[in-house]
């Protein structure tokens, strides 16, 4: 009964994105937010926005789901910009009081960190809907493999990483289950005060923390037990194959860099 | 016939309605449960079992046609107040539900749920008791920690969590999964005797043992549809349905199919088959 749809899911779809090489994806989310932090005019936040644009159209994933991904970062963004607006200084003043002031520099700054917040978690829910996490975590090893020859234990972090993200959708599940069986016992998560509020995270929490030690000791075993040793070479039974459309991406890439820098230099 | 506990008329659930990914629960289902009976329900994995059984819990909201529980109506418009209404008079022990365990001794635990509901300390404190005396719980443990109880243990101090409530309908998602022969045994008897009590039971169980020897009602699931409800006799008689659905019949149903001469009543349990074969080989020596 795997019914939540959790932030950060992977989607199987046959999508043109789907097909591209886990390697040339996550270069180019990597890419596409370090790009993100140079656009700061309407015509560069405009240019990267469209490209995000095509990216869901290519992913073939309803704009819905996308949508889902940053509802839970919703009230996160909101607080963050209002701090951005009161106590950012520049530019026209239009209200203050006390310490706290509304300017035109600092409404710029919140529309442009709202527009980041949202475009890069965007962005990467493009990347892990439509990248399973096994093979995200290989493209990751894959593409730090340099720094194994300054002994970065490259391998082992890549382990950790698949299976934090392995367990993310199971422990969604559990977290679900229990805020289930915590209902039908009379919890009511939306009454009372802050503190009473806090007070209904127990009951969640701690079997949540008692069944993750658990997950973690059974997989630690089961892991010994088929001979895992920390830090051995290892072969992967799914290879990462580099084909013509990865190369074609990274080269739209290159496109969406240079229209950036142009609309920079000549339209702001 | 008894009153209607349960009702479901023309109940489908779809999951992510409404997106590409929308993929159906439960379609059409229609079907009465009695008061006080002791419904089994049955179906291959993915069936839609646990959709069921949310739906009758109040913890899902159909998407189409409307359930009733317990006189409680509840349809797509349904509010979050009308849900919780249906979740105070179920009790659901989900799967494996020592894992909802966490209070710091076993009694705080099966006192949450009443001290949610706001009841007296007196009352509570009656409650609890009794609670955990009706699933037998080792009275010197009533203070310990539950994470340094048995599994079994454990299993019982959750199902007194739920019981401690006095629901009128109990769910019971595999309730002996991972538990011993005994200690089976003894939950199941612990079921009849809450049956006997009038509170209306319903279990999910792979085991159709369970339901031959115990269940006085069975649902099959299969495909998100309803494929059968009745009498556990009436199905195990149904060889067709059951081998479409890839359920297979208990021992003592196989056994009695290929002994006992066709049309008679198909024994339920191992005991029942022995006492009718023992009549039809005596039956058989006085022919001689």
């Amino acid at each position: 009964m795997n019914s939540q749809l959790v932030f950060g899911a992977y989607i199987p779809l046959a999508s043109p994105l789907h097909r591209l090489d886990a390697r040339a994806k996550l270069l180019m989310c990597v890419w596409y937010v370090i790009a993100v932090f140079f656009a700061y005019t309407w015509w560069t936040t405009g240019w990267l926005f469209l490209a995000l644009l095509a990216a869901i159209y290519l992913s073939r994933i309803p704009v819905k789901m996308y949508w889902r991904g940053i509802r839970p970062f919703v009230w996160v963004i909101i607080i963050t910009a209002a701090f951005q607006v009161l106590f950012s200084s520049g530019g026209q003043t239009y209200w203050h009081w006390g310490w706290m002031s509304i300017t035109s520099d600092g409404l710029v700054n919140s529309l442009i960190l709202i527009y980041r917040f949202i475009v890069i978690i965007t962005a990467s829910t493009v990347l892990t809907a439509t990248t399973p996490t096994l093979q995200l975590a290989q493209a990751f090893s894959s593409l730090l493999t340099p720094l194994k020859y300054i002994h970065i234990p490259v391998d082992k972090m890549a382990l950790m990483l698949s299976i934090a993200l392995r367990f993310v959708p199971t422990i969604m599940t559990e977290m679900h289950q229990i805020i289930d069986a915590q209902k039908m016992r009379g919890m009511h998560f939306n009454q009372g005060g802050l503190l009473a509020r806090l007070h209904h995270v127990l009951p969640i929490f701690i079997p949540l923390f008692v069944d993750s030690f658990q997950h973690s000791e059974e997989l630690a075993v089961a892991m010994e037990a088929r001979g895992y040793v920390a830090g051995a070479p290892r072969t992967q039974f799914r290879q990462l194959r580099w084909k013509g459309h990865d190369t074609i991406a990274m080269v739209l890439m290159v496109a969406l860099t240079v229209g950036l820098v142009l609309l920079r230099t000549y339209l702001s | 016939m008894a009153q209607t506990a349960i009702e479901f008329n023309s109940v489908g659930y779809t999951y992510h309605s409404g997106t590409s990914l929308a993929s159906s629960g439960i379609r059409d289902v229609t079907f009465t449960i009695p008061s006080g009976s002791f419904t089994a329900i049955i179906g291959q994995t993915g069936s839609g079992k646990s959709t069921l059984v949310n739906l009758i819990a109040g913890l899902s909201k159909p998407t189409t046609g409307e359930v009733t529980v317990l006189g409680q109506s509840l349809t797509k418009q349904s509010n979050k107040a009308q849900q919780a209404g249906i979740q105070q008079s179920v009790g659901y022990v989900f799967q494996f539900p020592e894992h909802q365990l966490f209070a710091n001794t076993v009694w705080d635990d099966v006192a949450f749920g009443p001290r949610n509901l706001g009841w007296s300390t007196a009352k509570i404190n009656q409650q609890v008791q009794t609670a955990l005396e009706q699933v037998n719980f080792p009275t010197n443990r009533y203070q310990q920690s539950p994470l340094e109880l048995s599994g079994g243990q454990q299993r019982l101090a959750a199902i007194a969590g739920v019981l401690v409530m006095q629901p009128q309908i109990l769910i019971l998602d595999e309730p002996t999964a991972g538990l011993d022969s005994g200690a089976s045994q003894r939950l199941l008897l612990l079921l009849n005797q809450l049956h006997q009590a009038g509170v209306t039971i319903i279990m999910i169980t792979h085991h159709l043992e369970y339901v031959a020897e115990h269940a006085d009602r069975v649902m099959l699931m299969g495909d998100g549809q309803l494929q059968f409800a009745g009498h556990p006799q009436e199905l195990f008689r149904n060889a067709e349905l059951m081998k479409h659905n890839h359920v297979l019949p208990p021992a003592a149903v196989q056994l009695g199919q290929q002994l006992l001469p066709p049309g008679t009543n198909l024994p339920l349990s191992l005991n029942e088959l022995a006492k009718k074969l023992a009549t039809q080989l005596k039956a058989g020596e006085q022919d001689e």
